[in-house]
């Protein structure tokens, strides 16, 4: 028995739906007609695997876009089959389904996502704005009261208004990761304009008409860190596949709404930056306090840093998400 | 290969990297027009399509460079199926691709219904690995160049440094993916001469891989990618290491790999070169053997020498990258500063300049303000608005004028 003919047979396993791991599949020697298309990379077999767990037995139409996917980005491409593959003294070695890294089934994963979003139809409309996913309080001009004059700020911790920021900013396009980013601000010292809010009240406070107010803001729940991990990943792929209006579109109706919907646990300052941003914080109230601004909070929520969060996210947690929306889809979950 | 050829064929070039490809897409580019009346068609209407076309096709981000290339692959693939003759399409990255990468270009091209040729141009291991890490080193990284080579010689390969190398020179490997669905006869394997060797050999050899030996094209180019010696290199890295964090790939592509790099620090020739260390240079010289004997049997058309891939003469010195001589790299330093002071001082220039012209401007602007027919027209205005009647004649006049 050929351990291509085998290789084959586990693929027709996964187009119908089978999550049988490649070494227990093996061992009872399957055979099926060998294809004249290439065997999918072991990334992409154990990722079509992983779908099928969610609901085993059924064919879910995803897993044929997998198997036909190539990996996108950097990183090692057509990892081969152990088993199924001739040894050669070239290439990548062959390696087992089960040992292939989470991340390069994110990275399939990834691929396959922002081809399907890249495929949708695209009716013709006006440039969109992509909403802001609304956490914590708005980040962008709450304008309240009567002929809006009243400016209301969120009084939060500064971390947490930082990651809103950084959520927002994932949701439109490509952003850094959370410790580059980060790591940026606290090197230039700069916040981002949306969380100067100094800034932003001196500058509404200049007309005598208006006025400045500083709220706190209840405890919300936040976006989950895995799910804007995967939408970073998808984000940067959409921009080889469509042009910016059409990635906006796309932002607007389907990743943001999407986005909103996940909630989970948030990202905590990385220790190596979280002196800059308590400093920051501590300037900042001292600031508001010193303008005057009617205020509803105490200003000390600015500076009390969440230290329980983690810095990183799990590519366990990445990777679930992926496979959710890679069964479920955008509009589902 | 192109004197014996004819008919509808398009001819890929898809590596591989530090092979002398620059010069050749360049020449190419710059003789688009000549090559159409001699029946070769390159597609390309900037000098980096096809660049912009291998990142679509391998779907690879490039610090936002990809952005660009929406499409890119589709449009050259097009152009190739309607031109009657021959399409040449070239470049070094498309060594790296994925087997579904590479049916999606096939297939993009019509094949097996279009003639397919598939050029690949390889240079020895000994050179490639430090040219490949002063690669790296001038896009952004800051790995050392003993960290390197281990990376290279771990044989799981999961790094990326490591799998985008082997992808980009591991030839058999290459060929493998981009050559399994072609005759033998219809791939071409450039070798790049060995050192000291006649500076035209290679192109001569280009030209005969690509059918251009009879047509007189113009030879001369304006881009270059030269080496680094071994200080400059170092200071690139440690460089590296110090703006990484906060300077942008928009702005580290023009300052550092173009300004410092390309333009300053290669212009220092007379600095120790890269190399490898006697023990390297054997595990890549043994290497090189293997893949020669796999590929002299596999009856793809050599234009050179398979020999050119595993000289047999070992590096007389090695100079270490990782601990450069301080007195080299701080003279290279001091040609770097003098580099930036003097771009910021012609960017200061024209600062001033564009101030000037802003001044002009809002003069100019204030001139036509202060017209007679503006503020009529000014007045006019602010009467209209006080009425529904006026609001509603200013809104019918702005929606005839499109405003």
């Amino acid at each position: 028995m050929s351990g291509v003919a085998s290789g084959w047979a586990w693929v027709e396993h996964l187009e119908d739906g089978g999550t049988t791991p490649w070494s227990d599949f093996l061992a009872s020697a399957p055979s099926a007609p060998v294809r004249t298309a290439p065997l999918p990379g072991a990334a992409q077999l154990e990722l079509a695997r992983r779908i099928n767990l969610v609901t085993p037995g059924r064919p879910h139409p995803a897993v044929t876009r997998i198997l036909a996917a190539g990996a996108p980005g950097r990183g090692p491409q057509d990892l081969p089959l152990v088993g199924a593959t001739p040894p050669s003294a070239f290439g990548p070695p062959p390696v087992d389904p089960a040992a292939v890294p989470l991340t390069e089934l994110v990275r399939v994963a990834s691929g396959v996502l922002a081809e399907d979003l890249a495929s949708r139809p695209v009716p013709d409309a006006r440039d969109p704005q992509p909403p802001v996913p609304e956490v914590r309080g708005p980040l962008g001009p709450n304008i309240a009261g009567r002929r809006h004059r009243i400016l209301r700020l969120p009084i939060a911790s500064l971390d947490a208004l930082l990651y809103d920021e950084w959520v927002a900013r994932a949701a439109r396009g490509r952003v850094r990761s959370w410790p580059a980013w980060t790591k940026h601000l606290a090197s230039a010292d700069r916040l981002p304009e949306t969380v100067d809010l100094v800034a932003r009240a001196a500058d509404w406070d200049r007309a005598w008409w208006r006025r400045v107010e500083l709220v706190g803001t209840p405890p919300a729940a936040t976006i989950d860190a895995h799910a804007v991990a995967v939408v970073r990943r998808v984000n940067t792929l959409l921009g080889l596949l469509v042009d910016d209006r059409c990635r906006a579109r796309l932002a607007a109706e389907v990743i943001v709404p999407w986005l909103g919907r996940q909630h989970g646990p948030r990202l905590a300052v990385p220790a190596a930056q979280a002196d800059w941003v308590r400093a920051r914080a501590e300037r900042m109230a001292g600031q508001l306090a010193d303008a005057g601004y009617r205020v509803r909070e105490d200003f000390s929520v600015l500076a009390e840093l969440d230290d329980t969060a983690a810095c990183a996210t799990s590519t366990d947690e990445v990777l679930a998400v992926t496979v959710g929306l890679l069964r479920d889809g955008w509009e589902q979950r | 290969m192109g004197a014996a050829l004819s008919g509808k064929r398009v001819i890929l070039h898809v590596g591989t990297p530090k092979t002398g490809t620059s010069y050749l897409q360049d020449v190419l580019f710059n003789n688009i027009a000549l090559l159409r009346t001699h029946g070769i068609n390159y597609p390309a209407d900037r000098f980096d399509a096809h660049f912009l076309a291998a990142l679509d096709l391998m779907r690879l981000p490039w610090g936002g460079l990809e952005t660009e290339a929406v499409g890119a692959w589709d449009k050259i693939a097009a152009q190739a199926r309607d031109w009657p003759d021959t399409t040449v399409i070239s470049h070094e990255i498309l060594a790296t691709a994925s087997r579904p990468h590479v049916q999606r270009a096939l297939e993009s091209l019509d094949h097996p219904g279009t003639e397919i040729h598939v050029v690949l141009s390889v240079r020895d291991l000994a050179r490639q690995i430090p040219a490949e890490w002063q690669e790296n080193v001038k896009h952004r990284r800051a790995i050392g160049f003993a960290d390197f080579v281990a990376e290279l010689r771990d044989p799981d390969r999961s790094g990326k440094i490591a799998s985008w190398f082997w992808g980009v020179q591991e030839i058999p490997a290459i060929l493998s993916r981009w050559a399994d669905q072609l005759p033998p006869e219809n791939v071409h394997l450039v070798t790049v001469p060995p050192p000291g060797a006649d500076k035209s050999l290679l192109w001569q050899r280009f030209a005969h891989a690509f059918g251009l030996t009879d047509i007189e094209l113009d030879l001369h180019v304006e881009r270059v990618n030269p080496s680094l010696g071994v200080p400059e290199t170092a200071l690139v890295r440690r460089i590296n290491e110090t703006v990484n964090a906060d300077l942008t790939p928009a702005h580290y592509r023009p300052l550092v790999r173009e300004l410092l790099a390309h333009q300053t620090l290669s212009k220092r020739a007379s600095s120790p070169r890269l190399g490898l260390p006697n023990d390297v240079w054997q595990w890549a010289h043994q290497l090189s053997v293997q893949w020669v004997t796999a590929l002299q049997d596999k009856g793809y058309d050599v234009i050179g020498d398979l020999a050119d891939l595993a000289p047999v003469t070992a590096p007389e010195e090695f100079t270490d990258p990782d601990s450069p001589r301080e007195r080299q790299v701080n003279r290279a330093a001091l040609d770097a500063i003098k580099a930036l002071l003097l771009e910021t001082a012609r960017m200061r220039e024209h600062e001033v300049e564009l101030h000037q012209r802003i001044a002009d401007l809002e003069q100019a602007l204030e001139r036509s303000y202060l017209r007679p027919t503006y503020r009529a027209r000014e007045k006019a205005v602010r009467k209209l608005q006080n009425s529904e009647g006026g609001r509603t004649a200013m809104k019918a006049y702005r929606k005839i004028r499109g405003r």
